[in-house]
């Protein structure tokens, strides 16, 4: 009976370091799979609280008034953390501006680019 | 666009500073060029890469100037437009405040009022200098802003600008219960299969028309990259009812768009100088409830795909060198204000320039304004419609010839979105789907196409395009005939050699020679039964491939492309065989009659080399044209049951041969 009693106990401790080494490892794949996270799938993420800058960079501030009655710039304030420059080197920016020339088409030379801005 | 350098007034159509506002009709909320680029570029640096505002402030005298920057401009005042990064990351953001802004050359302002932190009172248009009151309850005690910003911009983001463009050249909508999409229904985003990289250069797919950056073309997972892979949790389709020679001829969106439920622009019309977009047949307007079936087109890699083929109209004028150069809106405008009582101003779903008698009246017209323009060394304006260019010969008549200019190419809009449910698309229902007598897929390329009669499109078949698409209409029409037709053939070749074998001489046996080499009739048998199994198992796979057994094939091949792949090394194994087994009778056994190497049927060589001939541009298809390799299939199949009925017939009158023999024996 006492070695029945012994067996089931030292059972119950196999089950329990197993459960225990199972839920590490778990643990283990949930912390290192995260980081590796699909970008696409991972949410929506802020970009936290921040100024907004006229177009010579200066804070705009409501509550005190300070340059108040202002735009805000977005190649200075969304420009403060990201490049603005790399950014609008893309194609819904440029629609062709990159390319656009007088002599872009020697056969249609109303063709600029071939982009919306000076494509026919 | 006006060049950045010209000489004359006239040359100037839209400068940088007047092409943000064209178009624009801000009490409908329609956006202008500028109100669907989002900035930076062309609309904040010059082509000289100066800041529009900054140089103008010092060089005011470019206004005055014709430079196609700054010609009339007043940037001076308005500013620029930069990027408004808003538009696509800020969830709610206010598109129609941006474009009432731009319309009021508010450039700068713009972005206050479409992020909707603030508003904006006063109008540069109206000589005023606008100000901003931002809402202070968006602002924290430090005075910082917390925006709700999206890294992945939402659809509803994106479908400020394609909502409405890509409605009417493709009746493309989302977030749409009359015009649903698969996708759409299972929450994925615009983003998911258009992401982008650090530049914000976003992941294409193929697009015929209004494209920038063609070198960015199919940079988006493909839809067999995602099905394949089960991407996003994608299912892997089997199409098991269809042939698998059609995933080779047809793209995905054929037979998974069957229809749409929004009617695109089936035309534009600039008579009046504006631009008009007219309806499909059956359609309140433009992006009104209408179910549609897109054309076909073929694409670069000869695929079909599905289309809307969009119907402009244009007028330009025939310079000296033969080049027809279109007309500035501005010049048709002019000319149509001269005569426009004389046309019916209700909204028509075809051109308001339309018959013989409305083109003279407005040819005349811009034959008239055009006169003093110094843009073009002669006036002869031309109206181009339908592939069809209409002008007045040198005697002043109207005439009508077929337009072979670049006025004339296609303008067939990709049809890639609203995406059907697998049970909807064309196929699930059986071939009749598509192998039927008013089928939308081959009729709805054809309608109104073909005027000048089906005899001369038959004529031109193997020359011209659409002649090939007219022939394979007719015959996908009489598709159906084929199950029946072939295995008759089949049973009729049958019976006349069994009736000839009936009538034919009987042949003694060869006497072999006194030195028999036993060990190559070993080797004769040998390769004999390897030519009849060969046999058999390319009549069994060819039959499965013929009454398209996907199922067998599945069960005995796991895929098509190992049934395919098998059945041609089958073939080449045949082949192989017949020709070891004549060699080897040619060099011991010169007596036989080699006939019983390719099944022992007189012609059996031709029809087997016939086999060989197409087969092998079967195998090769890739290299072949569609009809060359549509003649290859049919020859193929023909002979293979040519081929099957000899034998069959051979087999049985041999079989019937012996027993009647036994049985005489027996007596």
């Amino acid at each position: 009976m006492g070695k029945t009693i012994a067996a089931n106990h030292s059972q119950v401790n196999d089950i329990k370091k197993t459960l225990l080494t199972i839920g590490v490892a778990i643990v283990a794949v949930c912390c290192l799979g995260g980081g590796n996270a699909d970008p696409v799938l991972a949410g929506s993420k802020t970009c936290g609280s921040f100024f907004l800058r006229n177009s010579q960079g200066d804070v705009i501030n409501p509550l005190t008034g300070e340059n108040a009655d202002q735009p805000f710039s977005s190649r200075k304030t969304c420009g403060a953390c990201h490049d603005y420059d790399v950014i609008t080197k893309g194609f819904h920016f440029q629609q062709g501006w990159e390319k656009i020339s007088d002599t872009y088409s020697e056969k249609m030379p109303w063709v600029l680019s071939d982009g919306m801005m000076g494509k026919h | 666009m006006a060049k950045k350098n010209n000489v004359f007034a006239e040359q100037i159509d839209l400068t940088s500073f007047t092409w943000i506002t064209a178009g624009a009709s801000p009490d409908v909320g329609k956006p202008g060029c500028g109100g669907c680029h989002p900035g930076g570029g062309g609309l904040e640096y010059d082509r000289d890469g100066f800041r529009y505002d900054e140089r103008l402030r010092k060089n005011p005298e470019l206004a005055a100037s014709l430079d196609g920057d700054y010609f009339q401009s007043k940037w001076d005042k308005s500013g620029v437009v930069e990027a408004d990064c808003l538009i696509c990351h800020l969830p709610g953001y206010a598109f129609k405040e941006r474009v009432k802004n731009l319309d009021m050359l508010n450039f700068r302002w713009a972005i206050v009022a479409g992020s909707g932190v603030g508003l904006v009172n006063g109008s540069v248009k109206a000589g005023e200098k606008p100000k901003v009151v931002y809402n202070k309850r968006f602002f924290n005690d430090d005075g910082k802003i917390v925006f709700s910003l999206e890294a992945e911009p939402n659809s509803e983001n994106c479908l400020f600008c394609h909502g409405p463009a890509d409605m009417l050249k493709r009746g493309f909508s989302w977030n749409d219960h009359g015009n649903h999409d698969i996708h759409n229904a299972r929450n994925i985003k615009c983003s998911y299969c258009h992401p982008g990289n650090k530049e914000h250069q976003l992941a294409k797919g193929n697009e015929n028309l209004s494209t920038v950056r063609n070198d960015l073309d199919g940079t988006m997972r493909t839809c067999k990259q995602c099905h394949d892979s089960g991407y996003m949790g994608a299912p892997k389709p089997e199409h098991r009812k269809v042939r698998p020679n059609h995933l080779e001829k047809l793209g995905c969106e054929v037979c998974h768009i069957p229809q749409l439920g929004r009617s695109s622009a089936l035309g534009l019309d600039v008579s009046t100088g504006k631009v008009r977009l007219y309806s499909r047949s059956g359609a309140k307007k433009v992006g009104g409830e209408l179910i549609w079936f897109p054309e076909m087109s073929m694409g670069a890699d000869r695929k079909l795909y599905p289309v809307n083929a969009f119907r402009p109209n244009l007028f330009t004028s025939k310079e000296v060198d033969g080049v027809y150069v279109p007309l500035f809106a501005r010049e048709v405008e002019q000319a149509f204000k001269t005569v426009s009582t004389q046309f019916k101003q209700e909204a028509l779903s075809e051109p308001l320039v339309s018959t013989t008698g409305e083109i003279t009246v407005m040819l005349k017209a811009l034959t008239a304004t055009l006169k003093d323009n110094p843009r073009f060394q002669r006036v002869l304006p031309c109206y181009h419609r339908d592939g069809v260019v209409y002008h007045f010969d040198t005697a002043g008549k109207l005439t009508m010839e077929k337009d072979t200019s670049w006025a004339a190419e296609p303008n067939n809009f990709n049809v890639s979105h609203n995406v059907a449910p697998t049970r909807m698309a064309l196929g699930s229902n059986g071939c009749s789907d598509c192998h039927a007598e008013r089928a939308a897929i081959f009729s709805s390329w054809l309608n109104g196409k073909h005027e000048e009669g089906k005899q001369r499109l038959l004529a031109r078949f193997f020359v011209d395009e659409d002649s090939r698409v007219y022939y394979l209409d007719q015959l996908h029409k009489y598709n159906a005939a084929k199950t029946y037709l072939i295995p008759m053939l089949f049973v009729a070749i049958f019976t006349l050699i069994l009736f000839r074998e009936s009538q034919a001489k009987v042949m003694p046996m060869p006497m072999l020679g006194p030195v028999l080499p036993s060990r190559m009739l070993l080797v004769v048998a040998l390769l004999l039964l390897v030519r009849n199994v060969g046999f058999l198992f390319l009549a069994c796979t060819g039959l499965f491939f013929f009454f398209n057994k996907i199922n067998l094939i599945q069960i005995f091949f796991a895929s098509p492309e190992t049934a395919v792949t098998l059945h041609w090394n089958g073939g080449i194994v045949f082949v192989a065989s017949i020709l070891a087994c004549i060699v080897i009778r040619r060099l011991f056994f010169p007596k036989i009659n080699t006939a019983i190497c390719h099944l022992g049927v007189s012609g059996g060589k031709i029809l087997i080399a016939m086999m060989v001939l197409t087969g092998t541009g079967m195998i090769f298809r890739n290299q072949l044209t569609p009809e060359l390799l549509y003649v290859c299939s049919l020859v193929h199949t023909v002979t293979a049951f040519v081929l099957m009925a000899v034998y069959a017939a051979k087999i049985y009158y041999g079989i019937s041969r012996k027993l009647y023999s036994l049985q005489g024996s027996e007596e």
